[in-house]
């Protein structure tokens, strides 16, 4: 569970990693930073899940939760996730093509 | 009940079918016009040499020269009370400046003028600096001092920079500092046109100056094709030449301007008419600067090619976007704070001041009331952006997948942020400084946004990836609102040489639910790493649940 003193939402997440860490304002290496202004940094934490595998899929889920929101309808939820999903792998893959770089302008002098 | 199933099965497959003739979109390869390559060349050719020979005239003050190059109404004597500029060496100038986004303290400007100084690490700093611009608020002050001081400062930089290249000073000609300039100095001298000062010998410089500064700007000698500085060299040559109308060759040189513009135009601005340098902040600077020229080519009675007029209307609409997703979105290299203070100003100060603004405010309106829309969708799928938000406009989440080139890149494809009623909750980190740091290398890294990474590395730089990035499974617009929810997928290449293949799936079921699906492919074990950078301030509180 994620939350916030100062908003009412948090963020439930599920997911299928085997581990997770959060890292906030470290040096060594940087991580868990954010730019508010120019040359301005603050600490932001970042969650971070990890899975060690070949082939595989990572899957979370992030439920944005609201002091009212009502409570999320799972079932309903899983049936619609599988007809996006059906649908979606009935749609070829497109195969993007490589767009290089245009060459500059030689200078001819 | 089989009759229920037959028909949900019967409505999957026409989805599907519908959805497959749409899913292919092919993107563009961008083709240069070689006889607009060939106009700069010939430009280029025939006026860098004048500009390497203009210092000398500069040094002579040659007014033969400026008989050739300007009309004959340049040289005539106004009657202006004689206020000589060099009493102005006895004014004790203090020109305090601060700098924009650079530093607090103001800076004291005296003579002599340190142009080599290199106060603040960030190169912009020194580009902005050599740029003139800062001298703007002097030259139009009603303030005679302050004008003055204005000319003097000019008159000290025309005095130090009489060779080229210039030696450890960056910036003096390059980038569009040069640019700038010349815009500042075209200023400048309609000012002292209508000023009482007179100087002949500042007059005479400052006219073999701008000379000096058209022909460089005209040249390919540090012109950035396909790149937005590019864009900016040519904007600054056209507006310069548009108050300059004493210049012989001034509608030569707007021609030749305008045709190289809308060269770099062409490139810059997918075939969706999204700008390609990464940001929602680029894109609506550049479309501004693409409306400014337009206009001024229609003012100067300049052929506007229709492909350009197209991009146009494609990047107008999609600042339209932009504004429906709260005026303008942090991702990419953008000032967060200038973003926000943005978005603030036009909320408060002035929310219905323009026709755009009442426009989107309109279309906003639109989306509440469609009420079978669960999402709205809003698809970009040759330049790699996804922009969602339910019906009440609520939740916001941007996904985005363009990789065109290197300007302003940050390790981002396949990254997404995610707002609700105006809170961030994912967000992306923001653009700290030009300066080259390990803090630079950090924002810019795979690891500072909300991707999968892979061994803890972030991405493998390969120029012949880019357009690999891109979206590769989507459902069309057309479909929208006859799912549920909504899903499409990303990938990138980044890790393709180390035999690692990724897809991203993002899936969105119901209002408050987001997927993130990855979809890996690799023979060898490795280390994945999802990460979530989080808006400041959050905790997290328990263990998550394991699916």
């Amino acid at each position: 569970m994620i939350t916030w003193q100062d908003r009412p939402i948090h963020l439930k997440i599920i997911s299928n990693d085997e581990e997770y860490e959060v890292i906030s304002g470290q040096n060594d290496p940087l991580q868990g930073w954010y730019f508010p202004e120019f040359n301005k940094l603050e600490e932001a934490p970042v969650f971070i899940l990890l899975k060690k595998d070949s082939e595989c899929e990572f899957i979370t889920r992030i439920e944005v939760c609201t002091n009212d929101s009502g409570k999320i309808q799972r079932k309903k939820i899983e049936k619609t996730i599988s007809s996006l999903e059906t649908s979606l792998f009935a749609i070829e893959r497109r195969q993007l093509a490589a767009s290089p770089f245009p060459v500059r302008w030689k200078i001819k002098r | 009940m089989k009759n229920i199933s037959f028909l949900i099965s019967g409505y999957l497959l026409c989805l599907n079918l519908a959805a497959q003739s749409y899913g292919v979109v092919n993107k563009e390869v961008f083709v240069t016009d070689k006889t607009i390559e060939a106009i700069a060349q010939k430009f280029d050719s025939i006026y860098f040499p004048l500009f390497v020979s203009s210092f000398t005239w500069i040094q002579n003050e040659d007014t033969a020269k400026i008989r050739e190059h300007f009309n004959n109404e340049v040289l005539l004597y106004h009657d202006k009370k004689t206020i000589n500029l060099a009493d102005s060496a006895n004014l004790h100038i203090q020109i305090n400046y601060k700098f924009k986004n650079y530093a607090v303290e103001d800076y004291p400007l005296n003579p002599p003028i340190v142009w080599t100084d290199e106060i603040h690490p960030d190169p912009s700093w020194r580009l902005w600096f050599q740029s003139l611009v800062w001298l703007e608020p002097y030259l139009k002050s009603c303030n005679s001092d302050s004008v003055n001081a204005a000319f003097f400062v000019i008159n000290d930089w025309m005095t130090s920079h009489l060779t080229y290249p210039v030696r450890n000073e960056k910036f003096a000609f390059d980038d569009h500092a040069i640019a700038e300039r010349l815009m500042v100095l075209v200023q400048a001298y309609r000012i002292y046109e209508n000023s009482p000062i007179s100087d002949t010998r500042f007059k005479h410089r400052l006219l073999l100056t701008i000379l000096n500064h058209i022909y460089f700007v005209a040249s390919l000698e540090k012109y950035s094709c396909w790149h937005n500085h590019a864009i900016i060299f040519d904007e600054r040559l056209i507006a310069a030449l548009g108050i300059l109308p004493e210049f012989n060759m001034q509608y030569q040189f707007l021609e030749f301007a305008f045709q190289r513009v809308f060269e770099q135009y062409r490139y810059s601005f997918s075939c969706e008419g999204i700008h390609k340098e990464h940001s929602p902040c680029y894109h609506i600077g550049f479309t501004e600067k693409l409306n400014e020229v337009i206009l001024a080519a229609k003012q100067q009675g300049i052929y506007i090619p229709e492909n350009i007029l197209e991009i146009q209307a494609k990047a107008n609409l999609y600042v339209k976007t932009i504004q429906l997703f709260g005026d303008n979105i942090a991702i990419g290299d953008c000032y967060r704070s200038q973003l926000f203070k943005d978005s603030q100003e036009n909320e408060e100060d002035n929310p219905t001041q323009t026709n755009d603004c009442v426009i989107a405010k309109v279309n906003k309106k639109n989306l509440t009331t469609e009420n079978s829309i669960l999402f709205h969708q809003i698809i970009y799928p040759a330049t790699g952006w996804v922009f969602l938000n339910n019906k009440h406009q609520e939740l916001n989440f941007i996904a985005q997948s363009d990789f065109f080139g290197f300007s302003h890149y940050q390790q981002d494809e396949t990254s997404f942020i995610l707002n609700k009623s105006g809170y961030e909750l994912i967000i992306d980190p923001g653009l700290y400084s030009y300066a080259k740091s390990p803090v630079y290398d950090f924002y810019r890294s795979a690891h500072a946004h909300n991707i999968l990474i892979v061994d803890d590395r972030d991405f493998d730089i390969d120029y012949n990836n880019t357009g690999l990035s891109g979206i590769t499974r989507f459902f069309p617009e057309e479909l929208n609102g006859m799912t549920e929810g909504n899903i499409f997928e990303m990938t990138h290449p980044h890790y393709r040489n180390r035999g690692i293949e990724i897809y991203r799936q993002y899936i969105l079921p119901a209002i408050n639910v987001l997927i993130i699906k990855d979809i890996i492919s690799s023979n060898d074990q490795h280390t994945y790493k999802q990460l979530f950078h989080l808006a400041p301030g959050a905790k997290v509180e328990k263990r998550i649940m394991n699916m």
